[in-house]
């Protein structure tokens, strides 16, 4: 028998990182859908391949309280399989963990309780045994997986998980030993967004999200399809949109050239299905035109061509060639760097601004820090660049 | 630097002068009013970092006597002596440096590398001391003066001290903590507004369940109301019907009294049309007995004659003779014929016998004999003609004479060859012709004399044959041929002759046979006469059976007729008496005498069944239900008062309905739109992007802001070591000017503190006008000091002392003297008093 597995639709859910004012109106409508459409061939594709079921793993909806569009939508996909005989077995995760006041789904579907249930069904006159639950809030410190109990009396046995495989986590964890320890023939996780392999036999997959959503989430996305006959676990991808980076290093050149040159950087990239670029231009010496004016005028030159190329750049970072930090006074720079780039003096110095969540959630972050070093690095660099070599 | 000497060309109102300064330490040039000590300060600064430039007019100091611009400064620099010289030109003036003892130009570059960091600017603010601005002073930040000092004690620094500049100008633009021009803020602003967008989207998505839930709601109602509306309707529809049959139920209750009455079997239609029938029967066989009769009174007068008795008794031997009636007719036919031929061959006897009287004795002869005769005949005349001929060519023929031609040819040729040859062969030759010539001739001749003699012989044999042919057969020619031309008509002749005799023999017999049959039947009965010809007695003959025949047959056939019609009048009859037994039968069931009384009872239930009829069609029309329903009600009234209640409460149900519909439409309507909605996915994904400008306009001014804060600190720590210096001096000066009034500066938080003698701190801003100036002379002496162990340039004090009271004077001009001790310090004035207080040796006069 062969079925489906996937995790972390999380419909409706949003891009996050998008920089620039106009996002062209064809490209914005496929960005809202996309999260739809990756699903909706993911559906398609249970169909013509004809799957015995459908496993989801959680994270279906973006947020407890889905909007009736989504909520519709699932609906609808769920009937078209229902029309194919092809049951679906699902859970909620630490997003969506509204339990089970979200839909009424028609009767091939199973959405797994709160409490841990090992359910079996006949499959082509083969006992399968499915056990999951679903999340009724956003954490978990229970240890749920004591609860799964050991296969006994199926032919095959899967186990859904959604959470995480970190020593501590909110999200109900678990280690891969504890897995393995029951003895399962499949292990379908969910909440990781990246696709990874835990275990080859038995085999433990994360399926990763259905369609990545920021920088973090780049690369193809989709479901695993796995063939119990061969024990084969393969990747196929329905994500609309791809996030990528390009890294390039340029000299200082005129506007013109500059773009001139990305765009066949681009070009040769030959892109199948929609990118959102972000761009690393490594410089030599760090030019007069900003960044973000460097941005607009891609965008502007982007607007009539980002189909045929399936691109669109929604982010550029300039970055200086030379990484060491070469000032006059360098031990001083040095010793007061720590004063400065600290959270707590960020958090004094930009005090009105953190009072929205999103900005001091941003600015926590160790990584985002050292982005504030590093550009500030640029402009005293820069400046001194600037002038005189 | 020390000063030596100032020589000016042309400087504001100096022009070709010269000022020695005498003292290494303390200069004072005392001058009053408008005597040019502002312009000799300016000019110090002019030829050490250049003339100021035409943006201010009134700082060129440009002479009014426009020879000559600029001047030269002599000074001293560790140790060395040098001029600097400044003229007019472009960029401050034209520069040059000269060694003092040896004339030798020295790079401007010197020039600044003495100055190092210092500008005008720096100089101003460290090393000149003009007009005290309390309000300025007052202002004072720790900052700027840390920032004085900063420019000053790290080199470089004014790279990044322009950059703070500049950053702090782009950051403003980005954002400020108030304001609604910079970039950020109206990003948040903007922000701001799309939350709020976004809860009212929100609201509206849950509206949605409230809809749905209304809409159930209703759903329901509107079902209830439906339900309820059938149930009326067709309550209401019964009560219509009820009405409807009012009347007809009415009569249904009179005619259900007709079904009790009682009514005795026997007299239903199909009763009615048996009897009907019987009577019908019955008449029908008395008709037929009646025509029977009439047909039998006819048929009475049908009789046989005397004839017909006549002959049924001689019908055995009629029958005899009507049986060989065909063969006699035939025979008489026959015998007519046969009459008409035989007369005709007697007429052609007769004309033979006429033509050929005696040549008919003769016998024919057949074929054979024939063509015997002929052949003889041919012979004959062959044999006469060849004798008389005697042809002999006949005789003489190749044939014949082969032998002797060719013997003959042979001699010829011995003969003529003999002439060539020998004359004895041709003579040998013509031997042999002789010879055999003669012996031809000579067989030729007897060959034809036997010739003769066959012939003649033959001859006679044909001649002899002949004669046996005529007296054989009687002929009368000698001429053969005659007797073969005679023969078709003897043929004929004989032919006919012999017809003849078979006829009449024929005749003969027919003529008996016929007579003795009509003889016969005469015996009989006589029907026939002598006279009549044969086919007349058969014809009487035939009549007379075939009428006797035909009559008896009619006579028969009327008997059995009769006979028929008789036995059909018995069958008739019993059955007619049947049938009234039948009849009697029917009557008696029923208790009636006769058919009157059947057609009366049967009329009186034909009519009650019809009513009943009328009864069952209204019992069709109206169901038992509906009847008893009906019977409920007591009077028509009653009916329709019930009926209009059902109607009014039915139509205040339809309105009911119809609300219920349009509540329903209404409800639907609104939450189709709201999951076609996609605002509120749309409003989120602007809420994300918006972020990421947000973020990426923070991250923007962040990074300008803390790099800000970075300078700062780099150079704080990087002064860090020259500010106890200048603070521990200033404390010292400012105790020295305020007599030791304030014994202590300290820097808490980076903010000056001052301690009084009591001990109690000040911040600058309490301190009275006076005391803060002294503490300003006090930090700018102090750094003046302290730089000027870096960068050593004489201190110009240019007055600033007119506010003071004379306590305070007094310790300004000891203050003055201490710090003279360790750099130049050039002092201008016009307050006479300072002739006390210093020696003439350090004042130069100028007027």
């Amino acid at each position: 028998m062969k079925f489906m597995h996937v995790a972390d639709l999380h419909l409706e859910s949003p891009f996050k990182g998008m920089l620039g004012n106009d996002i062209p109106n064809q490209l914005n409508k496929d960005i809202l859908n996309s999260t739809f459409d990756s699903f909706a061939s993911v559906v398609k594709d249970a169909i013509n391949k004809k799957v015995d079921f459908l496993l989801i793993v959680g994270d279906l909806f973006d947020s407890d309280n889905p909007s009736p569009k989504a909520k519709l939508f699932l609906q609808e996909q769920f009937e078209k399989l229902n029309e194919f005989h092809i049951p679906v077995f699902m859970s909620y995760g630490n997003h969506d963990y509204h339990s089970n006041e979200l839909g009424i789904y028609p009767k091939n579907v199973y959405v797994f309780p709160d409490k841990v249930t090992n359910k079996i069904v006949q499959i082509k006159n083969k006992s399968v045994g499915m056990c999951g639950f679903s999340y009724t809030d956003k954490w978990i410190d229970a240890i749920k997986i004591n609860d799964y109990p050991i296969k006994s009396n199926v032919d095959y046995q899967i186990g859904m998980f959604h959470g995480d495989d970190a020593t501590e986590s909110h999200y109900a964890n678990f280690s891969v030993n504890q897995l393995l320890s029951k003895n399962y023939d499949y292990w379908a996780l969910g909440h990781i967004h990246k696709r990874q392999q835990l275990n080859a036999n038995p085999p433990i997959w994360y399926s990763g999200n259905t369609q990545g959503r920021h920088q973090n989430e780049s690369g193809d996305k989709g479901y695993l399809i796995i063939d119990t006959d061969t024990n084969k676990v393969q990747f196929n991808a329905t994500s609309k949109i791809n996030w990528s980076n390009l890294e390039l290093q340029l000299d200082n050149m005129s506007e013109m050239q500059l773009i001139q040159v990305i765009l066949n950087a681009i070009i040769k990239q030959g892109f199948k299905k929609m990118n959102l670029l972000k761009l690393d231009i490594y410089f030599q010496k760090l030019p007069q035109l900003s960044n973000d004016d460097l941005l607009e005028m891609l965008q502007d030159n982007l607007k009539d061509k980002y189909q045929d190329l399936n691109a669109w750049v929604y982010n550029i970072n300039f970055r200086s060639v030379k990484n060491n930090f070469n000032l006059i006074g360098d031990k001083y720079w040095k010793l007061t760097q720590d004063k400065v780039f600290n959270t707590d003096n960020i958090s004094d110095s930009a005090s009105s601004l953190f009072k929205y969540s999103f900005i001091k959630e941003y600015f926590s972050k160790h990584d985002n820090i050292l982005e504030l070093n590093q550009l500030s690095k640029n402009i005293l660099m820069g400046d001194e660049m600037k002038g005189d070599e | 630097m020390l000063i030596k000497q100032l020589k000016i060309f042309g400087y504001g109102k100096w022009q070709d002068d010269d000022i020695i300064l005498k003292s290494d330490k303390l200069n004072v040039i005392f001058g009053n009013n408008e005597s040019g000590k502002t312009t000799l300060v300016s000019f110090i600064k002019g030829i050490l970092f250049g003339f100021k430039d035409g943006h201010n007019t009134y700082e060129q100091y440009i002479p009014k006597n426009t020879k000559s611009y600029g001047g030269e400064l002599l000074v001293d620099i560790d140790g060395q002596l040098f001029i600097l010289k400044r003229i007019a030109g472009a960029h401050g003036g034209e520069l040059s440096i000269i060694k003092n003892d040896s004339g030798d130009k020295v790079s401007n570059d010197y020039l600044k590398n003495i100055l190092g960091p210092i500008n005008r600017d720096a100089f101003d603010n460290i090393f000149y001391f003009g007009n005290f601005d309390t309000k300025a002073f007052s202002k004072v930040s720790d900052e700027q003066l840390a920032y004085i000092i900063q420019k000053v004690g790290f080199a470089g620094s004014e790279k990044f001290i322009q950059l703070k500049d500049d950053l702090v100008k782009r950051n403003k633009k980005i954002y400020a903590k108030t304001g609604r021009k910079p970039l950020l803020n109206k990003k948040l602003k903007e922000y701001e507004s799309l939350l709020d967008r976004i809860n009212q989207a929100k609201l509206k998505q849950n509206d949605y369940t409230n809809l749905e839930n209304s809409l159930n709601h209703v759903k329901l109602e509107y079902n209830r109301a439906n339900d309820e509306f059938k149930s009326i309707s067709t309550n209401l529809n019964q009560l219509q019907n009820f009405k409807n049959n009012w009347n007809l139920c009415q009569k249904l209750k009179k005619y259900n009294d007709l079904k009790k009455i009682n009514l005795p079997s026997g007299f239903d239609e199909e009763d009615k049309i048996v009897l009907d029938n019987i009577y019908n029967q019955l008449n029908n066989l008395n008709d037929k007995i009646k025509n029977l009769e009439d047909q039998l009174n006819v048929n009475d007068n049908v009789k046989l004659t005397k004839q017909n008795n006549e002959f049924n008794k001689a019908y055995a031997d009629i029958e005899k003779f009507k049986s060989r009636l065909d063969l006699i007719e035939k025979n008489i036919i026959e015998y007519n014929s046969n009459i008409h031929n035989l007369n005709s061959l007697k007429k052609q006897i007769a004309i033979y016998k006429k033509y050929y009287s005696q040549n008919l004795n003769s016998k024919p002869l057949n074929d054979v004999q024939i063509s015997e005769i002929k052949s003889l005949l041919k012979s004959k005349s062959d044999l006469l003609t060849q004798t008389s001929k005697k042809d002999p060519k006949s005789v003489f023929t190749l044939k014949n004479n082969y032998l002797y031609s060719l013997l003959l040819i042979c001699a010829i040729l011995m003969m003529a060859a003999g002439l060539f040859t020998n004359l004895l062969i041709s003579a040998i030759g013509s031997v042999l012709l002789v010879v055999s010539g003669f012996k031809m001739l000579y067989d030729n001749h007897n060959r034809s004399l036997q010739a003769e003699q066959e012939l003649s012989q033959q001859l006679n044999d044909i001649n002899i044959k002949l004669e046996f042919y005529k007296k054989q057969f009687n002929y009368e020619s000698d001429n053969p041929n005659d007797w073969i031309m005679l023969q078709p008509n003897l043929k004929n002749y004989n032919k006919i002759l012999t017809n003849y005799n078979h006829l009449k023999i024929e005749v003969d017999t027919l003529l008996k046979t016929l007579n003795t049959y009509f003889d016969n039947f005469n015996k009989i009965t006589h029907v026939t006469d002598s006279e009549d010809s044969y086919s007349d007695k058969l014809l009487k003959v035939k009549s007379y059976i075939n009428k006797n025949e035909h009559e008896i047959y009619l006579y028969q056939n009327n008997a059995n007729q009769n006979n028929a019609l008789v036995s059909k009048q018995k069958q008739l009859t019993s059955k007619i008496t049947e049938i009234k037994h039948t009849l009697n039968a029917f009557f008696k069931n029923r208790n009636i005498k006769n058919r009157n009384e059947f057609n009366e009872e049967y009329a009186r239930q034909l009519k009650i069944k019809q009513e009943m009829n009328d009864l069952s069609q209204i019992n069709q029309q109206i169901s038992e239900e509906v009847y008893c329903s009906i019977n409920k009600y007591d009077s028509l009234t009653t009916l329709n008062n019930e009926y209009s209640d059902v109607n009014a409460k039915l139509n205040s149900l339809q309105k009911n309905i119809l609300n219920l519909t349009k509540q329903k439409t209404e409800l639907q309507s609104q939450i189709s739109l709201l999951k076609a909605d996609g605002t509120y996915l749309e409003l989120v994904q602007q809420k994300a992007n918006l972020e990421s400008e947000i973020i990426h306009l923070t991250k923007n001014w962040l990074s300008l802001e803390l790099s800000n804060q970075w300078i700062d600190k780099m150079l704080d720590l990087a002064t860090a070591d020259l500010i106890p210096n200048i603070k521990s001096r200033a404390q010292e000066y400012f105790s020295i000017l305020t007599n030791a009034n304030y014994i202590n500066i300290t820097y808490y938080k980076s903010k000056l503190k001052l301690t009084r003698f009591d001990k109690i701190k000040f911040d600058v801003g309490e301190l009275s006008r006076g005391t803060m100036q002294q503490l300003y002379f006090a930090i700018l002496l102090s750094m003046a000091v302290g730089f000027s162990q870096k960068y050593s340039l004489p201190i110009l004090i240019d007055d600033g002392f007119y506010e003071y009271d004379n306590n305070r004077y007094n310790q300004a001009m000891k203050l003055i003297n201490e710090v003279s001790k360790d750099v130049q310090v050039i002092y201008l004035t016009a307050d006479s008093s300072v002739k006390d207080y210093f020696d003439s040796q350090s004042i130069i006069e100028i007027k």
